[in-house]
């Protein structure tokens, strides 16, 4: 909401700008000289910031965030092989890999190679669901979020 | 904790299913992974066996699961026994003849089920 509000603001600066030029009738040359430099340094600020917000929150990190919020929590991480393991979530990175803590397998006799395995690194393109604690997500804030992703940012 | 894991015995599941556990030399941000003194862990109902493999480099796109053995706990349930590779390989020879079977006579049957 922020960022997109700035942007407006810079926005709209650029168009009085250029509509304060136009009306000057004196001096033609100079002060739009002046104001086309201050346009184009202006212009250069708000692609800076477009760029700066989009490095801070690139489209696809939304979701990054969100887990790294969950971090500490308990979750069961389901894997498209149908292993089940949980365990509390000690990391995720941005391909959403996932790092569990003191795990154990949902259905340990299926799996007994599992059963000494306290720590473990999950491929994030091998996960199918993750199960969240049910007071894990706000869903408030994530509509903002994906809203505010939808909009371009 | 990338580096206190590093020279560790692990269990790296694959997308196959495989299991192989090796002490960790190196990976990376795609999940690659160097196994040193690897062995693949052949489980046929109580029976199991470690198939010794040597130096692997494992492609991360069929890692599943890297998983940290701790070296207090058993690594297997007490009533599983470990048995030779060749005593594996039959083992596992007739577990498939067995399967095999089952899948003809399923075939064999199937007209039954069209009456």
């Amino acid at each position: 909401m922020q960022s997109h509000r700035e942007g407006r603001t810079v926005l709209s600066s650029i168009f009085s700008s250029n509509s304060l030029s136009r009306l000057s009738p004196v001096q033609p040359c100079v002060p739009n000289k002046n104001t086309h430099s201050c346009q184009a340094a202006r212009k250069l600020e708000y692609t800076e910031k477009r760029a700066e917000r989009k490095e801070n929150f690139p489209g696809n990190m939304l979701f990054f965030s969100y887990f790294k919020d969950l971090v500490g929590r308990e979750v069961t991480v389901e894997l498209k092989n149908d292993l089940a393991i949980r365990g509390t979530l000690h990391s995720v990175d941005q391909y959403l890999n996932i790092k569990l803590e003191n795990t154990r397998v949902v259905d340990q006799d299926k799996y007994p190679h599992m059963l000494s395995v306290r720590n473990c690194f999950i491929r994030g393109s091998v996960v199918r669901y993750v199960q969240l604690p049910p007071d894990g997500v706000d869903i408030e804030l994530l509509h903002d979020a994906t809203r505010r992703e939808a909009r371009g940012g | 904790m990338e580096r206190k894991i590093k020279g560790k015995k692990l269990l790296v599941l694959l997308r196959d299913g495989r299991k192989l556990l090796g002490i960790l030399r190196s990976f990376d941000q795609f999940a690659n992974v160097v196994l040193e003194g690897a062995c693949e862990r052949v489980i046929v109902g109580d029976l199991y066996s470690d198939i010794p493999l040597g130096l692997y480099v494992i492609r991360g796109e069929n890692v599943v699961l890297i998983g940290e053995l701790d070296s207090g706990k058993e690594e297997l349930p007490p009533h599983m026994i470990q048995v030779s590779a060749a005593e594996m390989k039959r083992v596992q020879k007739a577990e498939r003849e067995a399967t095999d079977l089952k899948g003809s006579m399923r075939k064999r049957m199937e007209f039954l089920d069209l009456d």
